[in-house]
């Protein structure tokens, strides 16, 4: 995880009119953003514009950010809740189109790993978006529950049984698929 | 399977790693001797592990770039131009009152007073705005305390965003000079507030959308639309707005409500 302290340097920078230093940011903290709008709304292209737009978010509100929380538990805020409102104003739960490659070891490995990546992501989009931004927030952006508290801006205790029963209802749904045998 | 609430919790932190020594110990217990336990906890393990196999996928090339080039032109360059802080577009807007236009005397405002507690998840409803309508008289709405106003400029709308306090709730005025048709998107937290309806020049309201958690409408012009939410919490809330012109953000920020009685932020 990267260190708050440079987060904080940077977004003084940004706020001082360094440019280059918000370019440092979006670096940093892209494929996350990217990854979490993708798993939240399967779908390539759209997760690239909920991405752009949370970074564009960010950017407009820096002068509001509180550098006493980290600043990468505000911008995943800020991305789990565009890609909620996304969803909202979709309304769209269908299964995702189209494969993505992500980095894997061999063709054998890949090939299996993009067919659970499938079942996988399938599975996710049967949840409601309480529950599988849980789920992408602990599995696929390692957050803590702390961490996630914050960003949901809900206690732990809630975000801890909304994992629990989100971890039921996936485990349900690719024990089904037969992807936990 | 029923699992016992107290072991669910704890298979749950020892997956996720936070268990101490003993409740790792209590749970290899209480394993030892129910075997259906035994076979959740595996599977949840296996669910972890498949979700962990999950590679992260590329985001396209140039994205940074592309983040970079679509920056607000306005606040990039002034911030460039003067090398100082960046103008906080949202906060307290305590300097900006003076700027703040006031509610028009006698004027009628309908206030909705639709409840939304039937919406959750995901669903979503396309509303005729005139079926919010209310009443509030101009003596509520005068009386009611500014607690925080703000601008927005960008190149696609122009305007101020004033918030009081009423007893109806937190009135939120938007006084939007939009260059062509704009769409507005208030997002907010359901846990904290609900959406209770608008006042003031309802007709201004085009194709309304209201969520569980966010109202969204198209507007056009010069166009003075309140916004009415209620509290449901005593510990204030946060309001965000984004305005988009052609799908493209065109402003907006967040809005820190302050709870009754206490001063924004």
């Amino acid at each position: 995880m990267v260190s708050p302290t440079d987060d904080a340097e940077l977004v003084r920078g940004c706020l001082d009119g360094d440019v280059r230093a918000f370019g440092t940011l979006v670096d940093r903290y892209q494929k996350a953003i990217f990854n979490a709008a993708l798993r939240m709304v399967s779908d390539f292209e759209e997760a690239k514009d909920i991405a752009q737009n949370v970074f564009l978010k960010a950017y407009e509100n820096l002068p509001s950010y509180d550098p006493t929380y980290r600043f990468y538990s505000w911008i995943y805020r800020i991305a789990v809740n565009e890609s909620i409102n996304h969803l909202h104003r979709r309304n769209r739960t269908e299964p995702m189109e189209g494969e993505w490659e992500s980095a894997q070891r061999g063709p054998e490995e890949a090939f299996a790993n993009a067919e659970l990546g499938r079942v996988v992501q399938d599975a996710l989009m049967t949840l409601k978006s309480d529950y599988r931004s849980v789920v992408v927030l602990r599995h696929f952006l390692d957050c803590s529950y702390e961490e996630m508290s914050q960003i949901l801006q809900v206690p732990e205790k809630t975000v801890k049984s909304r994992l629990f029963t989100a971890r039921q209802l996936l485990k349900d749904v690719l024990q089904r698929k037969g992807a936990l045998t | 399977m029923s699992l016992d609430p107290r072991f669910a919790e704890l298979m749950n932190h020892v997956i996720d790693g936070v268990a101490s020594t003993d409740e790792s110990a209590k749970l290899q217990s209480h394993l030892a001797s129910h075997a259906e336990a035994g076979e959740e906890f595996a599977r949840l393990k296996k669910l972890s592990g498949v979700l962990g196999r999950i590679g992260a996928v590329e985001p396209p090339p140039g994205f940074t770039q592309s983040v970079l080039a679509s920056l607000p032109a306005s606040r990039r360059e002034r911030a460039a131009r003067s090398k100082e802080p960046a103008r906080r577009p949202w906060g307290s807007g305590r300097s900006l009152l003076q700027y703040g236009y006031a509610m028009a005397a006698g004027l009628l405002l309908g206030v909705a007073v639709a409840h939304w507690s039937g919406l959750g998840g995901q669903d979503s409803r396309s509303l005729d705005p005139s079926a919010l309508a209310g009443s509030m008289t101009s003596r509520e709405a005068s009386g009611a305390a500014l607690i925080l106003e703000t601008a927005l400029e960008s190149s696609r709308v122009k305007g101020t965003v004033q918030v009081r306090h009423a007893e109806a709730g937190y009135l939120i005025a938007l006084d939007l000079d939009a260059s062509g048709t704009v769409q507005v998107v208030l997002g907010y937290e359901p846990e904290r507030a609900a959406f209770r309806g608008f006042a003031q020049e309802i007709d201004a309201v085009q194709g309304l959308v209201v969520t569980a958690d966010t109202v969204s409408w198209s507007q056009s012009g010069h166009r003075r639309t309140t916004v009415v939410m209620t509290p449901r919490t005593g510990s204030g809330t946060r309001v965000d707005l984004r305005i988009e012109a052609d799908g493209v953000a065109a402003g907006g920020g967040t809005l820190d409500l302050p709870a009754q009685g206490e001063p924004a932020p």
